[in-house]
C-alpha cells in the first residue's frame, strides 16, 4: 500500500501543490518565529553578556540587576556611592567601576533635544579600568575628566557632531551644561539602550548629570589566583554595603542572570508572535483538511478499485494516511527552510512597526526544526484521519459507477452536525454574556473570550447551513449585474456546502481577528476622544520631560499670557494613603469643572480643597473608608503624614484620573520636590488657534525639555499608535489570510477538474471563454466575501463585547463601527477571491470542448 | 410547413441552398508525422432543412468526430462547414460560441443536464445566456408535447433517465436553432424512454420544421430518421433516404462485414 501512496501523491503533484503551499507558509511561520526569537534573545544576550566581560563579582541594590535603558527610571534604588571606594580597597581587587546609566538629554546643535523614538538621551559612566568597560569606542578616547563627553555613533553622525565639538547636555538641574567631545562609540548592535541617543562621561560627572544618588552596579575584577565566591564573600563583609539590600554576584552568576533578563525581555514577545503563528499553521490545517477530502471525494472510483481488488479497509485508510505523511514531511520540511527566510522579514516588519528588535544574526537552533516540522507532520497528519475514514467507506462497486466527487450535488448538512453547532453556538454566547455581565474586568475578560470561542466554533460548525442560503443572497448583487453567468456562479458556490463552508472557514478565522482589532482601536480611538471632550477638554497641554517638570517661573508666564483662558498646572505623583501606595494627581483649582470633569458618584470635584482627597470610587473599599472619613497620607519620602477628609468619589475613567486626587498645597507638602509634570491651557474665547500656539510656543521657547501639544496632536498621536498597532496585528494575521486565498484557489482548482465535463457543456450551450471565466472569478469571489461576511460578523460581535466590558468596568467606552473600513475588507475580500479564481479560471478556459464533452 | 418555420428562425439567413448544415471536404487530423490520425478524410455531406438525419458508422469511423465538428464544438484541420450560410472555420471562439448558443441545439448521451440547475433553468440556460426569453406560446408548446410541466423546478438528480433527456429536448429546441444535433440520444435509455425521445425528434422535424442530425449507432434509431448517411474511416460511406432495419444493416454490412456479423 505504501507504493499505491506515493503513486497517488506523484499522479497528483499537481492537485497537492497549492494545498502544500498552505502548509509551507503555516510551518515556515512558526519555524521563522522560532527562529526569530531565538535571534533576538542571543543578540540580547551578546549585547548584556558585554556587562559581564572580565566581571568577578558585581553588587547591585535592591530589586537586582539592572540591564537597560528600557526599565523603569522611576524609584530606582542604587548602591551607596561610598561604597566604591571601599571596594577598590579590598586587597583582593585588582579594580572596581561604578556602574551608572540615567537621563542626560542632549542638544542638537541648533539648540533641539535630540529624541529617538520618542525618548531623549541617556548618560553612561566610562570606566577607567578599560578591562572593565563594555563599549567599542570607534575614534577618540574615553571621558576621563570633567569635562570630556563621549557619544554614540548614529547620534553623531545624524546629529553631524565630530570630535572637538562642544556638546550640550541638560543635567539632572535641568542646566545646560557644556562637555568637549572627545570620543566616539559604537552602540548600534547594542539592545541595551532601545535606539536611543547614548553619552559617556567618567563616573563622577556620570552621578552629578544624571542625578543619580548611587550606582546601579559596582563590577569588581579580582586579582589573579582569587577566586569569585572568594571575593563575594568578601565584599558581603563590607560594612557600607551591608543592610541596605544589596545583591551580590559572582561573574558566573552575573552571566546566568544577563541571560535570563535576555530571555525575559524576548520570551513574551515570542509568544505573541507564536500565538499568530499558531493560528496561521491551524488556517492551513483547515485548508488541508478539505484538501484532502475533495481528494478522496473525487478518487471514489480509484479507492472503489483497489477494495475491488482487495484491499481492506485498513489498507485504504493506512495508504490514505501515509500519503498525508509524506506530504506532510515534504511541505514541512521545506516550510521550515521558508521560516529561515519567513524571520528576516519578521524582523523587518517589526523594525518597520517601529519596534526596536534588530537581530544581529540568525540562530538556527535543532529545536526550531524539530517544533516546527513536527508540527506540521501533526496537522496534516491530523487533518488527513477524517477523509481518510471517509475513504474507507466507499463501497467497492462503487468503481464501476460512480461519477465524480462534485458532480452529484450533495446532501444536506446532518442533523447532529446542526444540533451541536446550535448548542454551541447558543453555549458560546451564554457563556459570553455572562462574562460580559462581571464586574471584574480580568475575569470578565477569560469568560467573554472563552464564549467568543466556544461561539466561533459553534458557527464554524453551523457553516453549512449557513452558507447556502448567505451565498444565494451574495450572489443577488452580482446576478444583477453579470446575469446568468452570476446566477451560475451562485449556484455552484452553493452546491457542496460542506466544502464551501470548510473552505471559507479558514478565511473567517482571520477576518474575525481582523475586525475585531479594528473595531476594538476604532471604539479607543472614540473613547479617548470622547473622555477628552467630555472629562479633559483641555486645548493645549505644555509636557516635561519624564523625571522632570514644568518651571514654576514658566508656569507663572503661561498664567499671564492674555491669549490664554484657563491655565492649570497638573501634579503627578505617588503618596502612601492609609499605608497602601497610591498615584496621587493634583490641579489648580482653576482646573476643576474647566480642564477636569471626572465622572462623579458622590461630591464634586470642587470639593478637594486642602485637608480633604477624592478617591476612585474603587479605592474607598479597598482603603477601607467611606466619604466623611479621613485617611492618613503620608510622602514619598516620608515626611510629616496629613490627615485628609475623603469628600467626594469619582469613576476610573480610563484614562487620565489617578486614584487619588488631593490639592495642590497639599501635594507640594507632601512631596515638594516635585513639580507639575503637565500645565493644561484653555484658550482665551476668541482668540485664534494660531495666536494662542503661538504664544504658548513663545513662552516655553527657551527650555528645550518642554513639549507642546493640543488637542489634535494628542488625537493625531493616538491615532498613529493605535494604527500602528492596529497595522501590525493585521500583518501578523496576513499570513493566515493568504493562507486562506490560498485555500480558495486550491478548492475552486479541485473544483474544476471535477467538473470539467459540466464546464464542456456549458461551453457548447453557448457560455463563451470569458463567461467562463468570469463565472469561476464570480463563485471565487462569493467563497472569500462568504468567508469575510461572517468574520466581519463575529468578529463585529466580540468587539463590541469587548467594549462593553471595558464601558461597564471603567464607565468609558463608546462603541465605534468603522463601516467604512469593514467595507473595504469585504471589497478587498472579493478581490482577493476573483485573484485566488485567475489561475482556475484560465485552465478551465483552456479546456477544449469537444474532447472534454467525450471524457468520461 | 417551411413557410412557418422560417418565421421562428429570425435573423437566419437560411441557405438558399436548401442546406440547413453543409460540410464540403472536411478533414480532421489528430496528432503529427508518422503518428497522424485522420479522423475525417475529406468529408462532403448537406443536411437538409427540416430533414431528420442520421450519421451512422462503426465505433472510430469518425461520426462523433464530424458532429463535433459541425457544430462548432472542434475546429476542422482543413475543409468548410456552414450553418445557415455561416462559414464556422472563419469564426474566432467566441464568434463559434455564440452562433452555438443561437443557432444550435445539443442533445448528448448523458451528462446533458447542469446538476445545480432545476429543469426549467436547464431548458432556459442557452437563451438566458443570450438574454432573451422564449415567446410564452413556444414555451407552453415545447413543455406541452414533451410532458415536462410537472417536472419543471425538479433537478436533473430528481429526474429519471428518461425525463432528463426529454428536458434536454426542450432546452434544444427552446431557442428554435437552426439545427439540433444529437449525440447518440437514446444510448442510456431503456427502449421506451428511447422510443418517446425518438418520437419527439421526428414531430419536432415534421412538425415543427427543425433540422435534426442525429448521431447513433443503434439502428431502430436510426430508422426512426428521413436519411442516414454512413461513415467508416472517416470517409463517407453510403447514403440511405426512408432507412429500414434492412436497407440499415446491409448498408453496414457493407462497410465492415466482420465487425457487424460478430453483432456489433
Amino acid at each position: 500500500m505504501f507504493k499505491t501512496a506515493l503513486a497517488n501523491l506523484r499522479a497528483h503533484k499537481a492537485r497537492m501543490l497549492l494545498s502544500s503551499i498552505t502548509v509551507l507558509l503555516g510551518v515556515g511561520f512558526v519555524a521563522g518565529t522560532l527562529i526569530f526569537t531565538a535571534s533576538i534573545k542571543e543578540s540580547f544576550f551578546d549585547s548584556f553578556a558585554r556587562q559581564a566581560k572580565n566581571v568577578d563579582a558585581a553588587v547591585t541594590p535592591a530589586g537586582g540587576l539592572q540591564v537597560s535603558s528600557i526599565e523603569n527610571q522611576q524609584d530606582k534604588k542604587t548602591v551607596n556611592p561610598a561604597a566604591l571606594d571601599a571596594v577598590r580597597n579590598l586587597p583582593d581587587v585588582a579594580s572596581a567601576e561604578g556602574r551608572v546609566l540615567g537621563p542626560a538629554p542632549v542638544l542638537d546643535k541648533t539648540g533641539k533635544v535630540v529624541k529617538e523614538n520618542g525618548n531623549t538621551g541617556v548618560g553612561v559612566a566610562f570606566p577607567t579600568d578599560a578591562k572593565l568597560g563594555y563599549f567599542d569606542l570607534s575614534s577618540g578616547h574615553a571621558p576621563t575628566a570633567t569635562g570630556e563627553i563621549a557619544m554614540d555613533q548614529a547620534t553623531a553622525e545624524d546629529r553631524h557632531f565630530a570630535l572637538g565639538d562642544a556638546v550640550t547636555v541638560i543635567d539632572h538641574g535641568d542646566q545646560p551644561e557644556s562637555f568637549h567631545l572627545v570620543g566616539i562609540f559604537d552602540t548600534s548592535t547594542d539592545k541595551t539602550y532601545a535606539g536611543e541617543t547614548v553619552v559617556g562621561f567618567d563616573t563622577p560627572t556620570a552621578l552629578r548629570v544624571t542625578g543619580s544618588a548611587g550606582y546601579d552596579q559596582i563590577a569588581v575584577r579580582a586579582k589573579s589566583g582569587v577566586s569569585q565566591d572568594h571575593l563575594v564573600t568578601e565584599l558581603k563583609d563590607l560594612p557600607v554595603l551591608d543592610g541596605s539590600g544589596d545583591t551580590f554576584y559572582t561573574g558566573a552568576q552575573l552571566t546566568t542572570e544577563l541571560a535570563s533578563k535576555a530571555t525575559g525581555y524576548t520570551s513574551g514577545f515570542g509568544t505573541f508572535l507564536l500565538v499568530f503563528a499558531i493560528i496561521a499553521a491551524l488556517v492551513s490545517a483547515l485548508v488541508i483538511q478539505n484538501t484532502f477530502q475533495i481528494l478522496v471525494a473525487q478518487r471514489a472510483r480509484e479507492l472503489a478499485l483497489l477494495r475491488c481488488v482487495g484491499a481492506t479497509r485498513r489498507q485504504v485508510f493506512g495508504s490514505t494516511l501515509i500519503e498525508a505523511f509524506v506530504f506532510g514531511a515534504l511541505a514541512s520540511a521545506a516550510g521550515f527552510f521558508a521560516g529561515i527566510g519567513l524571520s528576516m522579514g519578521l524582523s523587518a516588519l517589526l523594525n518597520a512597526a517601529g519596534l526596536n528588535m534588530p537581530t544581529d544574526h540568525l540562530v538556527i537552533d535543532p529545536s526550531a526544526a524539530l517544533y516546527s516540522i513536527g508540527l506540521g507532520l501533526l496537522l496534516t497528519v491530523g487533518s488527513a484521519v477524517l477523509p481518510a475514514r471517509a475513504a474507507t467507506r466507499v463501497a467497492p462497486v462503487q468503481a464501476l459507477s460512480a461519477q465524480l466527487g462534485e458532480t452529484r450535488v450533495t446532501r444536506k448538512a446532518g442533523r447532529v452536525r446542526v444540533g451541536i453547532g446550535l448548542l454551541l453556538a447558543l453555549a458560546g454566547i451564554a457563556v459570553g454574556y455572562a462574562g460580559m455581565q462581571t464586574q471584574d474586568r480580568s475575569r470578565g475578560f477569560m469568560v467573554l473570550t472563552l464564549g467568543a470561542m466556544v461561539t466561533f466554533i459553534g458557527v464554524l460548525a453551523l457553516g453549512p447551513v449557513i452558507a447556502s442560503p448567505v451565498i444565494r443572497v451574495l450572489g443577488w448583487l452580482p446576478g444583477k449585474a453579470f446575469g446568468p453567468t452570476a446566477r451560475l456562479a451562485t449556484a455552484n458556490a452553493g452546491r457542496n456546502p460542506r466544502r464551501v463552508a470548510a473552505t471559507t472557514a479558514a478565511l473567517t478565522i482571520g477576518i474575525t481577528l481582523v475586525t475585531m482589532f479594528t473595531v476594538v482601536t476604532a471604539s479607543i480611538k472614540a473613547s479617548a476622544t470622547d473622555s477628552i471632550k467630555e472629562h479633559f477638554p483641555f486645548d493645549y497641554q505644555v509636557v516635561s520631560e519624564p523625571d522632570r517638570s514644568v518651571p514654576a517661573d514658566t508656569v507663572a508666564k503661561l498664567k499671564a499670557l492674555p491669549e490664554l483662558g484657563t491655565v492649570a498646572a497638573e501634579y503627578d505623583g505617588k503618596i502612601t494613603l492609609n499605608g497602601s501606595s497610591e498615584r496621587a494627581g493634583a490641579i489648580d483649582a482653576a482646573g476643576y469643572h474647566t480642564l477636569i470633569n471626572p465622572i462623579m458618584k458622590q461630591g464634586s470635584i470642587s470639593d478637594v480643597v486642602p485637608g480633604t482627597v477624592a478617591l476612585q470610587d474603587s479605592q474607598l473599599t479597598s482603603l477601607h473608608t467611606a466619604i466623611g472619613q479621613t485617611v492618613t497620607a503620608t510622602g514619598p519620602n516620608g515626611g510629616p503624614a496629613l490627615t485628609l477628609k475623603v469628600v467626594a468619589s469619582y469613576q476610573d475613567s480610563g484614562i487620565g484620573m489617578p486614584e487619588t486626587t488631593i490639592s495642590v498645597a497639599d501635594f507640594q507638602h507632601l512631596d515638594p520636590s516635585q513639580g507639575p509634570d503637565t500645565v493644561s491651557v484653555l484658550a482665551e474665547s476668541g482668540v485664534t488657534l494660531a495666536a494662542s500656539r503661538a504664544a504658548i510656543e513663545a513662552a516655553v521657547a527657551d527650555d528645550p525639555l518642554l513639549t507642546v501639544n493640543s488637542v489634535a496632536d494628542y488625537k493625531n498621536q493616538l491615532n498613529t499608535s493605535l494604527n500602528q498597532i492596529l497595522a501590525m496585528f493585521t500583518a501578523m494575521l496576513g499570513l493566515a489570510i493568504l493562507i486562506a486565498l490560498i485555500g480558495i484557489a486550491n478548492t475552486l482548482s479541485l473544483s474544476v477538474l471535477e467538473r470539467t465535463r459540466e464546464s464542456a457543456l456549458l461551453r457548447a450551450l453557448g457560455l463563451t471563454r470569458a463567461q467562463l471565466r468570469r463565472m469561476l472569478m464570480v463563485e471565487a469571489m462569493l467563497m472569500a466575501v462568504l468567508g469575510v461576511s461572517l468574520g466581519i460578523v463575529m468578529g463585529g460581535g466580540f468587539g463590541w463585547a469587548l467594549v462593553h466590558l471595558v464601558a461597564k468596568a471603567t464607565g468609558v467606552g463608546s462603541l465605534a463601527i468603522p463601516y467604512a473600513q469593514l467595507l473595504i475588507y469585504v471589497l478587498a475580500g472579493a478581490l482577493a477571491g476573483v485573484l485566488a479564481a485567475v489561475v482556475p479560471a484560465r485552465r478551465a478556459a483552456r479546456q477544449t470542448v469537444a474532447t472534454a464533452i467525450t471524457e468520461a | 410547413m417551411s413557410a412557418i418555420t422560417r418565421t421562428f428562425r429570425e435573423g437566419s439567413e437560411s441557405a438558399s441552398s436548401g442546406y440547413a448544415v453543409l460540410a464540403r471536404d472536411l478533414v480532421k487530423t489528430y496528432g503529427s508525422g508518422a503518428t497522424a490520425v485522420r479522423a475525417l478524410d475529406g468529408v462532403t455531406v448537406g443536411f437538409g432543412q427540416g430533414e431528420f438525419t442520421a450519421i451512422m458508422g462503426p465505433s472510430g469511423s469518425g461520426k462523433s468526430t464530424l458532429m463535433h465538428c459541425l457544430a462548432g464544438l472542434d475546429t476542422a484541420t482543413a475543409g468548410s462547414v456552414q450553418i445557415g450560410g455561416v462559414e464556422l472555420t472563419k469564426l474566432n471562439d467566441k464568434a463559434l460560441t455564440l452562433l452555438r448558443r443561437r443557432r444550435i441545439g445539443f442533445i448528448f448521451q448523458s451528462f446533458n443536464l447542469l446538476p445545480t440547475l432545476t429543469a426549467e433553468q436547464n431548458i432556459l440556460l442557452p437563451l438566458d445566456l443570450a438574454g432573451l426569453k422564449p415567446p410564452k406560446q413556444w414555451w407552453d408548446q415545447v413543455i406541452g408535447v414533451l410532458d415536462l410541466g410537472g417536472r419543471l423546478k425538479h433537478r436533473p438528480g430528481e429526474l429519471s433517465g428518461g425525463q432528463q433527456q426529454r428536458v434536454a429536448c426542450a432546452r434544444a429546441l427552446m431557442s428554435r436553432p437552426e439545427v439540433v444535433f444529437a449525440d447518440e440520444p437514446t444510448g442510456n435509455l431503456d427502449s421506451r424512454s428511447g422510443a418517446e425521445v425518438l418520437a419527439f425528434l421526428r414531430m419536432s422535424v415534421h412538425e415543427l420544421g427543425q433540422t435534426v442530425v442525429m448521431v447513433t449507432h443503434d439502428t431502430t434509431a436510426a430508422c426512426a430518421a428521413d436519411r442516414v448517411v454512413f461513415l467508416a474511416d472517416g470517409i463517407m460511406r453510403g447514403d440511405v433516404a426512408s432507412p429500414t432495419p434492412d436497407s440499415v444493416t446491409a448498408q453496414l454490412r457493407m462497410i465492415r462485414p466482420d465487425r457487424v456479423a460478430a453483432g456489433e
